[in-house]
């Protein structure tokens, strides 16, 4: 598997960090839900 | 005087508006700007083949030196001209979502444009090098295949894991670039980036696309070069998965980016700087756009 396109470790790891990163948005949002506290024309397209 | 954290995510969330507003509306802007980004990077790998041949053999580790001191002014010709490098963009655009700047489609459609236009500026670019007699001689000939082995030849594990140490590195600069208030700062910084990363060892993407295509495009010279000089060639170069494939080497150096800029400097700033503190800097604010 060393040389495979389907690696488990780094696969793994790297679908560890995707959940990771949407649950760590999930998380800071759900505790600060008025966060930044201002919402910029950008935001709101 | 430079931007504390509160200060640093703020000013980073204000570039992520510009950048994806951009992307959003003239998407092409923003293809042309990753090619130019990314045969930048090249510029760089091609100085570091240029100055490195011949020089591994004479002292461990002064190769490397020197590649990584021709290389570290990519990122500053990058950020100065305000071209794009998605593996020094990846932490902006995680900062936005925190900051509700942008949504998780529009970072994704932003990070695999920037892809897009880095990919073919440094295939262009390596494409036209290899075109080019200045290396086709027999010391960059076999330099540009060594680094060829030596990349394509790890395992998944090892690329992965140098392509986290890469972009933790260079977007660390890349953000304290954006930290810097000073022009001098700002090149420093900047500087550090790819500096840190070649003459580390490490995996970038888009360096590696222009870098590992070259002794695949020259296969053919180097092959007949080496048949003149009477070298036996153990490994043949491939574009495919596999040891020795340029995808092999390409998917997982990917993969390990995106983990070193997002998790290990966006989450990391983002974490760092105080919610409460932001807020107020919102507050005072009348302006949401930062072009770089």
């Amino acid at each position: 598997m060393d040389y495979s396109a389907f690696n488990p470790t780094a696969w793994l790891v790297f679908i560890g960090f995707c959940a990771i990163t949407w649950l760590a948005v999930k998380a800071f949002h759900a505790k600060y839900p008025d966060y930044p506290g201002h919402r910029d024309e950008d935001s709101k397209q | 005087m430079a931007a504390n954290v509160d200060e640093l995510v703020v000013r980073v969330a204000d570039i992520c508006t510009y950048k994806w507003d951009v992307i959003r509306n003239r998407p092409f802007a923003y293809l042309a700007s990753g090619f130019a980004g990314g045969a930048m990077v090249v510029f760089g790998a091609t100085l570091a083949l240029a100055v490195s041949a011949g020089v591994a053999d004479l002292a461990v580790g002064l190769a490397n030196l020197l590649m990584g001191l021709v290389f570290m002014f990519s990122l500053v010709i990058i950020m100065v001209s305000g071209m794009t490098l998605v593996t020094a963009d990846m932490y902006i655009g995680i900062i936005g979502v925190f900051h509700r700047r942008i949504g998780w489609g529009s970072f994704i459609w932003g990070i695999v444009l920037g892809y897009i236009g880095n990919f073919l500026g440094s295939m262009f670019f390596m494409w036209l090098i290899s075109k080019s007699g200045s290396y086709a001689y027999w010391p960059w000939l076999a330099r540009a295949h060594a680094i060829g082995v030596a990349k394509m030849g790890q395992t998944a594990t090892q690329i992965f894991v140098m392509g986290i140490v890469c972009t933790w590195m260079l977007q660390t600069a890349a953000i304290l670039y954006v930290k810097a208030d000073s022009d001098s700062a700002k090149i420093v910084m900047a500087a550090y980036g790819p500096l840190a990363f070649v003459a580390g060892m490490t995996e970038h993407c888009i360096a590696n696309i222009g870098f590992l295509a070259l002794p695949l495009f020259q296969q053919e010279v180097y092959l007949q070069a080496a048949a003149k000089m009477g070298v036996e060639v153990t490994t043949i170069l491939h574009w495919g998965f596999g040891q020795f494939g340029w995808a092999h080497n390409q998917l997982y150096t990917v993969m390990g980016n995106l983990i070193g800029g997002i998790l290990f400097v966006g989450l990391i700033y983002q974490f760092v700087s105080h919610p409460d503190r932001v807020r107020k800097l919102y507050a005072a604010k009348n302006n949401f756009m930062l072009k770089l």
